[in-house]
């Protein structure tokens, strides 16, 4: 279980998140919703440690966020808003790269298949030759190697396209089900947002994305 | 350690080509540099024929103070040959040792001892006359001053205890001996400046130069790495990012230090010049030190290359080599301490920018261990 109770994060005077609060069970998938600038990534990389909140506390299961800040990381798979992969190397070698990096080890074999999964099979071929797609694709797969138990995933799926997305939002929703993992997610897709999330967090003044979601049936908590 | 080792390998065998040529750099331009400079004196020796009509000890003396010269390469030819190559500009000009010099020499006598030819195109030979004229004068003063001194022993003791020879042998030796003290001397104060046989070039220090250089060039790894939106992804691995820099850095030393090894070899085989190989990887580990904690302040690239190209010309400059002869004078104690290069010349472990450069990597570790909290 994540819990986070009651962070605030400002920069400089500016106020992004003001007193934000909610638990993610294992076996959930929460979106994250809100306009441009929101503060959707920055929470997500308050929660992914990566950025340190101004207030607040947050707990992965009994480990404090202050305390226990390496136990926490080796649990966490963070799929950032700007693609984090080595242009040079190819698909094989930004996994095997990674994988020498990551706190498991993995064989080829299920480095490769991890790719199949989000349905990227350019295995030999040169990340910078690869779509925008195919880079998201990859920037998903590498976050996964060390089979985290938190995923934190900033706008995985811009620019993919329909038919993968799918399939990546099947892999999702069976990584949490059958694994237990407890997923967050951003998306500006509404449709994506309403189909794969069992609840839907929203943040910013605007109460757009809000009453949408209510309409559609959704469980929103609004910030 | 190993997956550091590995990852690094897996990078670096993306820009193989930049690799090595950054790695050989060093050892490519001493070469050239030596090659051309060698050829250039060569190029500025003026080559002077010598016809000696008598093969007596003043007219061979006379030779061989002219081989030594570092400005000529006299060629000894009949009288024929010479004034042809003349002709045909070869030699610049040619001097003929007349029959009857030795004995012209030891009367005093310096009318019609010497013959010459040149050309239109004989753009040193005045100066060349002037050397030959000062050994003649040189030549002729010693047997004057041997004359002297066995008058002045006859006058005093009636008696003739030395002969003519042995005052010029004894005279020869003592400016011999006094040369060999002015050479030691000017080496001990100027490093860089040697004394008989124009310049002799100390191929480590055109490699200091460059290994400077190139390793700053080489060490652009650390902006691009630091700037890498990858970075991110450090936070989750089991290598922390401080950590792997620093094994990356390791990894550098190691390889570069390898180059040196190889390096001193082809210098001792090409040029019998050995170093210490001690002092050798205290210098390396200190520019590989100093150019990490330099570029880890430098955000683009290309800073850093205008940086690396403006410190080397500076350490150019300070150390004098640029003016082979003594540089422009500041050859002062202080200079030398900064200078982390004459450290390395004068064989010495560069102990304080060592020390230095140790410290600045560990308040460097601790600042982005902080970082990364
Ligand atoms: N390092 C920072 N320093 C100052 N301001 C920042 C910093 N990072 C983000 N901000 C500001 O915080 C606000 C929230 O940014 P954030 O990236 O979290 O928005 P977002 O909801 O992810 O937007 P988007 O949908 O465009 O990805 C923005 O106004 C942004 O300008
Ligand atoms: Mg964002």
């Amino acid at each position: 279980m994540l819990s986070i109770e009651s962070i605030s994060k400002s920069f400089k005077r500016k106020k992004i998140i003001n007193d934000l609060s909610f638990t993610a069970e294992a076996g959930e998938i929460v979106g994250l919703v809100g306009e441009n600038g929101a503060g959707k990534s920055t929470l997500l990389n308050i929660l992914a440690t990566t950025m340190k909140p101004t207030a607040g506390d947050i707990y992965l299961n009994e480990s404090n966020y202050r305390k226990d800040i390496k136990t926490i990381r080796k649990h966490i798979g963070f799929v950032p808003q700007d693609i984090a992969i080595w242009d040079q190397l190819t698909v094989q070698e930004n996994m095997v790269f990674f994988e020498k990096l990551s706190w498991k080890n993995r064989s080829k074999q299920q480095l490769q298949e991890i790719c199949m999964d989000m349905s990227l099979d350019r295995w030999h071929d040169p990340v910078k030759n690869l779509s925008g797609g195919m880079k998201r694709k990859l920037n998903l797969a590498i976050s996964l190697i060390h089979d985290p138990t938190v995923l934190l995933l900033d706008e995985p799926t811009v620019g993919i396209d329909l038919k993968s997305r799918k399939e990546i939002g099947s892999y999702l929703r069976k990584q949490a089900t059958e694994n237990g993992k407890i997923i967050i997610y951003t998306s500006h897709d509404m449709d994506e947002i309403k189909e794969l999330c069992d609840r839907v967090i929203t943040i910013g003044e605007d109460p757009f994305y809000t009453e949408l979601l209510k309409k559609a049936g959704k469980k929103v908590l609004s910030f | 350690m190993k997956d550091v080792f590995i990852t690094r390998f897996m990078l670096l065998k993306k820009n193989k080509i930049s690799l090595i040529i950054w790695l050989l750099a060093p050892i490519a331009v001493t070469i050239a540099f030596l090659a051309t400079a060698n050829t250039v004196e060569d190029d500025f020796t003026v080559p002077v024929g010598l016809v000696l009509e008598e093969e007596t000890n003043s007219a061979l003396e006379l030779y061989e103070e002219m081989k030594e010269s570092p400005l000529v390469t006299v060629s000894l030819l009949s009288e024929h040959d010479a004034i042809r190559q003349v002709e045909q500009h070869e030699l610049d000009s040619v001097f003929i040792v007349k029959q009857g010099y030795e004995q012209a020499i030891e009367s005093g006598d310096r009318r019609n001892i010497l013959e010459s030819y040149y050309s239109d195109r004989s753009f040193a030979y005045n100066s060349v006359k002037e050397m030959i004229v000062s050994i003649i004068q040189q030549e002729t003063g010693r047997v004057k001053a041997a004359n002297t001194v066995m008058a002045l022993e006859k006058e005093l003791s009636g008696s003739q205890k030395w002969s003519k020879t042995e005052i010029i042998t004894k005279s020869n030796q003592i400016q011999a001996e006094e040369d060999l003290l002015n050479n030691e001397f000017r080496y001990l104060g100027d490093k860089f400046s040697s004394s008989n046989s124009g310049i002799e070039w100390n191929p480590w220090m055109i490699w200091a130069f460059a290994a400077m250089l190139f390793t700053l060039f080489l060490f652009d790894w650390v902006i691009k790495e630091r700037n890498a939106i990858v970075g991110i992804r450090f936070y989750f691995a089991k290598i922390k990012f401080s950590n792997y820099m620093l094994y990356s850095l390791s990894f550098y030393i190691l390889l570069l230090f390898i180059i040196d090894l190889l390096t001193a070899a082809a210098f001792y085989l090409l040029y019998q010049n050995s170093i210490n190989l001690i002092t050798l990887l205290s210098y390396r580990i200190t520019i590989c030190l100093f150019s990490f904690l330099l570029v880890c302040l430098i955000r683009k690239t290309y800073v850093s290359y205008v940086l690396a190209i403006a410190l080397t010309l500076t350490l150019v400059v300070l150390s004098g080599a640029l003016l082979p002869f003594g540089g422009i004078g500041v050859t002062k104690e202080w200079l030398n301490l900064l200078n982390p290069l004459s450290r390395f010349l004068s064989g010495e472990w560069t102990m304080e920018w060592l020390g230095l450069c140790l410290t600045g990597v560990l308040i460097w570790y601790v600042w982005e261990e902080k970082k990364y909290a």
